[in-house]
C-alpha cells in the first residue's frame, strides 16, 4: 500500500511539474522538446520490451506500428476533427485512434508469429516495414510520398508524461500477472508453454496487441510534436533505434526500456558538435558495451 | 518482349544473389545474420569508384582489386566486432551488426557526402539487337561473371577441404573444432568470400544502374537478405535460385505495375511464400523437440 | 454430476499410431487407466515412448487413434487445453522455465485457472488479487508439500539437478490433474533419492487420486511402483502385465537383449 501511495505522488509530482513547464513555459524550449523527444522514445522502447524482451522475439517492425499511429492520429486531428472539440478532448481521441489503429496492424502481425521465430519473424516484421512505407506512399490522402504536412504542435510534456507513464504502468501490471507469466513461459520453453496450459497462442496476440498500441500512441504524439511526416520517416533506420535503446538498457527489465531511452537520446544530442560523426561515434560505443557488457546497463535478459 | 524481361531479370537477380551468397554463407557458418552485409556491398561500390575515378584503373584491374579490398574489410570487421561475440548471447551479435552498418553508412556519408555518384561507363556499351529484345555486352557480362562465380563457390564449397570446413561448420558448431577445424580461419574465410561477391555486386550495380548513394546498401542489403530467406538461409543453392527469384518479381512488377507498388509486392510475396514453406525453398524443416 | 465410480474407466487411449516420414513411430498404442492405477511404460531406446508422451499431450498430432479424459474426448486438441483438461507430464530431460524463480515456475501451470480479463489485470481489481492469491497459495502448498518452501523465490535454473525434477512434479501437480505422465522422472538419481521419488509418487497417488503412467529405466521403480506395465518396442506394444513377469516373456528379453542374452539383471 505505501509503495502504491509512493508512486502515485511521484506520478503527480511529475505530472504537475510538466502541468507548470508547459503552461508556465519554464523550460527553453530545446530542452522541452528533448525531455519530450526522451518521452516518447519511453514509450516506444517499453512496448517494444513486451515484445522483444519479455516474449524473446525479434520483431524490426515497430517503426510500422508508430508509422500507423502518427499517420492515423493526424488524420483524425486534420480531417475527422475539424470542427470539433477543443484540443485537449479531441487530441487524446487521435491518440487513441492512432494506437486503436496500430493495435489492429499488431493484430494482423501476431497471427504469422504464432509460427515463426527468430530470424523468420524478424523477416516478416521487415516485410511489414516496407509495405507499410509503400502503403502510405500510394494513399493520396495522406500526402503521398510528399508526406503529410499541416500537423498541428499538440504535443506537450504533460501528454507525453502521462503517456509514458501509462505505458509503463501497463507494462509493468501486464508482466505482473498470468498474462506477463504465459509471455515469459513463450519465451523461456513455447513447446512446453503449452504444454502447462498456457494459450500461447492467445498470448502472443496479447502482446504485439498491446505493444503495437503503445507504439502507434508514441507515433500519435511524435507527429504531433515533429509537424511532418512521410513514408520514410519510419524506416528500418528507425526501428533500429528503438532496438539499440532497448538492449542498451536493458530488455526484459523494467527499468531497462527508460535507461535505454533516456540515455541514448541524450547521448545523440550531446555529440551533436560532432555532426555527422555522431552516427559513427555512437555505433561503436555499442559495439564495445556489446562486447564488454551484452546485458544491457540493467542487466537484462538475453536470449542463447 | 518475355525474353527482355527475362534477360533484365537475371541481370538484377545475379546482384541480389551475390549479395544473398555472403549473407546465407555467414549464416551457414555462424548462424549471423549480418545486418552489415549490405552495407559492405556499398563500400564495395564505393571502393570501386575510387579505382576508377582517382587512379583510372580498367575494368579487368578494378575486379580482382575490389574482391581483395573488400573482402579484407569483411575479415577485418568479423575479427574486431564479431568475433569477441563468437559465444555471447545472439542478440548482442545483432545488435553490433546493426551498428557495424550504421557505422559505414556513416563513415560513407561523412566523408564523401549524401548525393548520389555517377559511376563511369567503364566498358563501352554495344547493343545488340534480336528481333524483340535488346541486349548490351554489359549486360551479358553481368550475367555471365555472375553465374561464373557462382559456380566458382558452389565448386569451392563443394569440393575443397575449406568448403567441407565450411560445410561440417554449417551442420554442427561443437563437434567440428574437435575434427581439427580452425573455426577462425573458416570463418574469416567465409566473410571474406561473402563480401568480395558483394562487392562484385556493387560494381554491377555501379555499372548497370549508374547511380550510387550511401543509402543503397540498405535497401539493397535488405532485398538481398530477402532473396536469402526465401530460398532457405544457410543453402547456397537457395541463395542463387532466391536472388533470381526476386530479381524477377522486382522486373516483372515494375513492368506492370507503378512503381510505388513494386516494393509492397516484392514483400508480400516474400511473406506469401514464407506462409507456406516457412524455411524457404531448400532450408531445412525445423522440427520441434520435446 | 455423472458418478464416475473408481470401476469406470478413467483415461482411455485407443489404436494410437503415427508415422514420422516413412517410418513407424508407434503403432496401435492403447491404455485404459483407472483413478489411482500406475502403469509403467518401458521399453528400449527408440522404442517410441515419449512419442506416445508426445501423441497424447498434443505435441503432435497423431496419424489415428483416440484420447479420451472421463468421457472427454481429447483427440486432436491443442496442447494447452489438454493440460487444461488435467493432463499434466514432466520430461525426460528437465524443461523448467529457466528465467523464473522456482515459485513462478509452479504458478506459471496455473494459467489455465485464472479466468480474469485483461482489463482487471491491468487495473488491478479486487477479483484480480483474490485470484492471484489463491493461485499463489496453492503453489506454495504443492512446493511445501515437497519439501521446496524455503526455496521459493530462487531461480529455477540455480537449484541442483534433484530438486530441479521435483520442481517440475510440483509444477505438473499444481492443477490437481487427474493424469500424471512421468518422463524418466529417477533419471540421473542415486538409489536414495529413487527411494524417495518412489514414496513421493505414492504419496501424491494416494492423496491426490491421480492416475499415473510413468516412463523408465530404472527397473527399481518400475517394480515398486506400477501395477502394470506395457512395453514397447520400435512403436509396438509387445507385453502387457505385471512386472514381475517381465524377465520371463521372450519376446521381452529379445528385445532388449537380442538373440543372445544374459539373466534380465534387476
Amino acid at each position: 500500500m505505501k509503495r502504491k501511495l509512493a508512486l502515485f505522488l511521484l506520478f503527480s509530482a511529475g505530472l504537475t511539474c510538466a502541468l507548470c513547464c508547459d503552461f508556465l513555459r519554464l523550460l527553453d524550449p530545446y530542452v522541452a522538446q528533448i525531455l519530450m523527444y526522451i518521452g516518447i522514445n519511453i514509450i516506444m522502447t517499453a512496448s517494444l520490451n513486451l515484445v522483444n524482451g519479455y516474449m524473446g522475439e525479434f520483431s524490426v517492425g515497430h517503426a510500422a506500428f508508430m508509422a500507423v499511429g502518427a499517420y492515423t492520429a493526424s488524420f483524425f486531428s486534420i480531417s475527422v476533427f475539424t470542427h470539433g472539440p477543443a484540443p485537449v478532448v479531441f487530441f487524446p481521441l487521435s491518440l487513441f485512434a492512432g494506437g486503436g489503429a496500430a493495435a489492429l496492424v499488431g493484430l494482423l502481425i501476431a497471427i504469422p508469429a504464432f509460427k515463426a521465430r527468430d530470424d523468420y519473424l524478424a523477416i516478416i516484421t521487415l516485410a511489414l516495414i516496407m509495405i507499410t512505407k509503400s502503403v502510405f506512399e500510394n494513399i493520396p490522402w495522406f500526402g503521398g510520398p510528399a508526406g503529410y504536412s499541416g500537423i498541428q504542435k499538440y504535443t506537450s510534456l504533460s501528454w507525453v508524461f502521462v503517456c509514458a507513464a501509462a505505458t509503463v504502468v501497463v507494462v509493468r501490471n501486464l508482466v505482473n500477472s498470468n498474462f506477463g507469466r504465459g509471455i515469459i513461459a513463450v519465451r523461456d520453453d513455447e513447446v512446453v508453454a503449452n504444454l502447462v496450459s498456457v494459450d500461447t497462442k492467445r498470448v502472443k496476440v496479447l502482446a504485439f496487441v498491446i505493444s503495437a498500441f503503445f507504439a502507434g500512441i508514441g507515433g500519435g504524439l511524435f507527429a504531433h510534436l515533429i509537424q511532418f511526416i512521410n513514408p520514410r520517416t519510419f524506416s528500418i533506420i528507425k526501428s533500429t533505434d528503438f532496438l539499440l535503446m532497448l538492449y542498451l538498457g536493458g530488455s526484459g527489465t523494467l527499468v531497462g526500456p527508460i535507461l535505454g531511452a533516456g540515455i541514448w537520446t541524450i547521448l545523440l544530442e550531446l555529440l551533436r558538435f560532432l555532426g555527422i560523426w555522431r552516427f559513427a561515434v555512437a555505433p561503436v560505443a555499442l559495439i564495445m558495451l556489446m562486447i564488454y557488457r551484452p546485458r544491457g546497463i540493467m542487466g537484462g535478459k538475453v536470449l542463447n | 518482349m518475355v525474353i527482355q524481361q527475362a534477360l533484365n531479370s537475371l541481370q538484377l537477380g545475379s546482384i541480389y544473389a551475390l549479395i544473398a551468397l555472403g549473407y546465407t554463407m555467414v549464416y551457414g557458418v555462424l548462424r549471423l545474420i549480418n545486418f552489415a552485409h549490405g552495407d559492405v556491398f556499398m563500400v564495395g561500390s564505393y571502393a570501386a569508384l575510387f579505382l576508377a575515378v582517382s587512379l583510372h584503373c580498367p575494368l579487368l584491374v578494378i575486379l580482382p582489386l575490389t574482391f581483395i579490398a573488400i573482402g579484407l574489410l569483411g575479415v577485418v570487421i568479423e575479427r574486431l566486432a564479431y568475433r569477441p561475440l563468437r559465444n555471447a548471447p545472439r542478440v548482442s551479435a545483432v545488435i553490433t551488426a546493426l551498428a557495424v552498418g550504421l557505422f559505414l553508412e556513416t563513415i560513407m556519408l561523412a566523408t564523401i557526402g549524401p548525393e548520389p555518384k555517377k559511376f563511369p561507363a567503364l566498358v563501352t556499351t554495344t547493343l545488340y539487337t534480336f528481333g524483340s529484345f535488346t541486349t548490351t555486352n554489359l549486360q551479358i557480362m553481368i550475367i555471365m561473371v555472375s553465374i561464373i562465380l557462382m559456380i566458382a563457390v558452389d565448386l569451392f564449397v563443394a569440393k575443397t577441404r575449406t568448403g567441407m570446413a565450411m560445410r561440417a561448420l554449417s551442420w554442427d558448431k561443437t563437434y567440428a573444432p574437435l575434427l581439427g577445424i580452425n573455426v577462425d580461419r573458416i570463418v574469416s574465410v567465409t566473410f571474406g568470400m561473402g563480401a568480395g561477391l558483394a562487392s562484385i555486386a556493387g560494381i554491377f550495380v555501379g555499372l548497370a544502374y549508374p547511380v550510387i548513394d550511401p543509402y543503397m546498401g540498405i535497401m539493397v542489403g535488405w532485398k538481398a537478405f530477402v532473396s536469402a530467406v526465401i530460398g532457405g538461409i544457410g543453402s547456397i543453392k537457395g541463395a542463387v535460385i532466391g536472388g533470381f527469384l526476386l530479381g524477377a518479381v522486382e522486373i516483372l512488377s515494375a513492368a506492370f505495375l507503378p512503381s510505388t507498388y513494386r516494393d509492397m509486392i516484392v514483400f508480400g510475396l516474400l511473406l506469401f511464400i514464407l506462409l507456406f514453406k516457412p524455411q524457404g525453398f531448400f532450408g531445412l524443416p525445423v522440427q520441434k523437440k520435446v | 454430476m455423472t458418478n464416475n465410480t473408481s470401476h469406470n474407466p478413467l483415461f482411455q487411449i485407443t489404436g494410437l499410431s503415427h508415422s514420422f516420414g516413412g517410418l513407424k513411430a508407434v503403432s496401435h498404442f492403447g491404455l485404459t487407466l483407472k483413478p489411482g492405477e500406475i502403469w509403467g511404460l518401458i521399453g528400449p531406446n527408440g522404442a517410441g515412448k515419449t512419442t506416445v508422451f508426445n501423441l497424447i499431450t498434443g505435441v503432435y498430432k497423431a496419424d489415428e487413434g483416440t484420447v479420451t479424459l472421463g468421457g472427454v474426448d481429447l483427440t486432436g486438441l491443442p496442447s494447452h487445453a489438454i493440460a487444461a483438461s488435467g493432463v499434466s507430464r514432466t520430461f525426460q530431460n528437465i524443461r523448467l522455465f529457466k528465467s523464473m524463480t522456482v515459485l513462478d515456475n509452479v504458478r506459471t501451470a496455473g494459467y489455465c485457472r485464472l479466468d480474469y480479463s485483461l482489463a482487471s489485470a491491468l487495473v488491478r481489481t479486487a477479483a484480480f488479487r483474490e485470484k492471484e492469491e489463491r493461485l499463489r497459495q496453492s503453489a506454495i502448498e504443492v512446493l511445501t508439500v515437497l519439501g521446496l518452501a524455503h526455496r521459493i523465490h530462487e531461480p529455477a535454473s540455480s537449484m541442483p539437478y534433484g530438486l530441479q525434477r521435483t520442481i517440475e512434479l510440483a509444477r505438473a501437480l499444481v492443477n490437481k490433474p487427474k493424469v500424471l505422465l512421468l518422463d524418466e522422472p529417477g533419471a540421473g538419481m542415486n538409489p536414495s533419492e529413487i527411494e524417495k521419488l518412489a514414496a513421493t509418487i505414492l504419496w501424491v497417488r494416494d492423496n491426490l487420486g491421480v492416475a499415473v503412467v510413468l516412463i523408465e529405466h530404472r527397473m527399481q521403480l518400475v517394480m515398486k511402483l506400477c501395477e502394470q506395465v506395457k512395453v514397447l518396442n520400435f512403436g509396438e506394444t509387445i507385453f502387457q502385465g505385471k512386472p514381475g513377469d517381465l524377465a520371463k516373456d521372450e519376446t521381452v528379453v529379445k528385445a532388449y537383449f537380442g538373440e543372445d542374452h544374459d539373466a534380465f539383471v534387476n
